[in-house]
């Protein structure tokens, strides 16, 4: 699979109106997808699970599996407080049964130093994956998605207000209720990333892979070809 | 001061008494010499006093000093943390937190801090983990620590010295940074565990840090059904879940790193506070006995002179 291509080349995917859907209908209805909607005019419908009574359209609350635990840590725990667990902390989400696909996404954009995005509420993501670009619209089949350095576009409103980050990696989570999350590892504004550094860092690592061919350790190899992969990323998303 | 003190009021005394008595004047020179002897014993409880005085006082400075530090390090951590907290949440509500879950591997993570003077907030997380390592251990199951700062590990090589697998010191040195976090994820994943428990305090305010137990498990596709429930892309789902856990584990203990720095600065404005505290009071109660001392010093001296006079005089 070709990396570092310009996203509309790679788009395997298909939630943009319009798109073709790469997913064929017997594969859809194999995985328990309901078909909605003449595949050939509206190519995501395919991508798309209509909510059932069968399928919880919310995330259920963690539960903190700890009786087991806190039983067999009370014999030891003389005088101290039991411990707390992280999911203490965490408020619950509210099941809503059946509820209809909404009208928007709730987003949440996480880096390890802030959150870019908490509940906003947006028309479509555009996510680099390992597999492909695909795009998240309201009814997205729940979905964990491992991310490659590329662009991620927030469309807050379609095609009109868009913001895009270049990000390193990561993970995104789509959930049945519409929530996505995704969390990377570093995400820049397209804007704040200098075109005469990604060019000479592109050269630079092209150099040192080409010099290392054969020989070197595995280590610097993978460094090199690391280097070469985010910079060839970051060299089309700006479009050099 | 006091000697000099001491001789201007008996040579007052004496001049004013030379004025009227003339014979007074002859007695001066010996006067003299016995008032410096007697004073020379007297200083030796106010000199001690004094230089405990002046010690107090420093070490109260220097607590005031160390607090406001700590206040100022902990309002800027406090946002980082809780900035910190997004990334960690959504993989907690994706994979759950699962502290029950066996394994044959158990590796423990105690978060301490390098510096001391910080409270107990170390002592709580080790005593933490060797509540949990007692309550998990069982047949034919290994426990090993990955210990986090200095504190810990010199609490903890008294009694677990052979379950120590490695320890990491200097991780908020300059700054905690989520590459620290990854590599020391990595050094945590060459124990080859099944059930990784990371023991920190979460911060809650400045007054209040609970010891938490994170649970992080080497398997996550056997965790919990919540994950069936998701289509995983791409065409190897080992690989997927297998860098979806150590995501994880990085995630949550960069989280937990920058918790236990928080409530680690909290927790020293909180000892340095009552530090100072403590010095001003001993500072007052020193400075009461040393003008005691002084005035009943300054009294017999005085009592003296007068009764020397009076009886010239008479």
């Amino acid at each position: 699979m070709p990396r570092g291509g310009s996203p509309q080349r790679e788009l395997q995917h298909c939630c943009l109106p319009g798109a073709e859907c790469q997913r064929t209908e017997q594969e859809g209805r194999a995985r328990g997808f309901k078909i909605t909607g003449d595949p050939r005019k509206l190519g995501f419908a395919q991508c798309h699970r209509t909510p059932g009574p069968l399928h919880p359209s919310a995330l259920p609350p963690p539960v903190p599996n700890s009786q087991e635990f806190l039983s067999k840590f009370a014999a030891f725990q003389g005088t101290m407080n039991e411990p707390e667990f992280p999911s203490n902390f965490v408020k619950p989400v509210e099941k809503v049964e059946n509820a209809s696909v909404p009208d928007k996404l709730k987003f949440n954009f996480y880096i390890p130093s802030a959150a870019i995005n908490q509940g906003s509420s947006v028309d479509l993501v555009l996510l680099p994956a390992t597999t492909g670009d695909f795009g998240v619209m309201p009814g997205h089949v729940p979905t964990v998605a491992e991310l490659r350095p590329g662009v991620v576009s927030v469309h807050n409103e379609l095609d009109k207000d868009v913001t895009k980050y270049f990000v390193s990696g990561g993970f995104a989570f789509i959930h049945a209720d519409s929530t996505t999350d995704v969390c990377a590892v570093e995400a820049v504004p397209l804007s704040d990333i200098d075109s005469d550094a990604v060019r000479a860092g592109l050269a630079e690592y092209t150099g040192k892979l080409a010099s290392l061919q054969g020989k070197g350790d595995d280590y610097e190899l993978a460094a090199a070809q690391a280097g070469v992969e985010v910079y060839s990323a970051l060299n089309s998303a700006l479009g050099l | 001061m006091l000697r000099r003190a001491g001789h201007s009021l008996g040579s007052r005394l004496c001049q004013r008494q030379g004025q009227l008595e003339p014979a007074v004047q002859g007695l001066k020179p010996s006067f003299a010499v016995a008032e410096e002897a007697v004073e020379g014993a007297r200083d030796a409880s106010t000199l001690l006093v004094k230089q405990r005085m002046k010690s107090v006082a420093n070490i109260g400075k220097i607590t005031k000093a160390m607090k406001m530090v700590a206040a100022s390090k902990m309002r800027s951590a406090q946002v980082n943390t809780m900035n910190s907290r997004g990334i960690a949440e959504p993989l907690l509500k994706l994979l759950g937190d699962l502290p029950d879950a066996q394994g044959k591997k158990n590796v423990y993570v105690p978060i301490t801090s390098d510096k001391g003077l910080c409270g107990g907030i170390n002592t709580t997380v080790c005593k933490y983990t060797r509540a949990s390592i007692k309550a998990e251990d069982g047949e034919d199951k290994e426990h090993s620590i990955v210990v986090l700062g200095e504190k810990g590990r010199s609490q903890l090589q008294r009694d677990l010295r052979a379950s120590i697998h490695s320890t990491v010191a200097d991780t908020g040195k300059v700054r905690v940074t989520f590459a620290q976090a990854a590599a020391i994820a990595d050094g945590i994943n060459t124990t080859e565990f099944d059930v990784a428990r990371l023991i920190f305090n979460r911060f809650h305010s400045a007054i209040s840090y609970k010891p938490t137990i994170a649970t992080s498990l080497e398997k996550e596709a056997e965790a919990g059904g919540l994950l069936d429930q998701y289509e995983i892309e791409g065409p190897d789902r080992a690989e997927l879940l297998q860098n979806l856990s150590e995501f994880n584990l990085a995630s949550t203990l960069y989280n937990a790193l920058m918790e236990n720095n928080c409530s680690e600065q909290a927790s020293r404005m909180a000892a340095m506070e009552s530090s100072t505290k403590n010095a001003e009071e001993m500072l007052g109660k020193l400075t009461l006995t040393y003008n005691r001392t002084r005035q009943a010093t300054i009294t017999t001296e005085l009592i003296e002179i007068i009764s020397g006079a009076t009886a010239l005089a008479g």
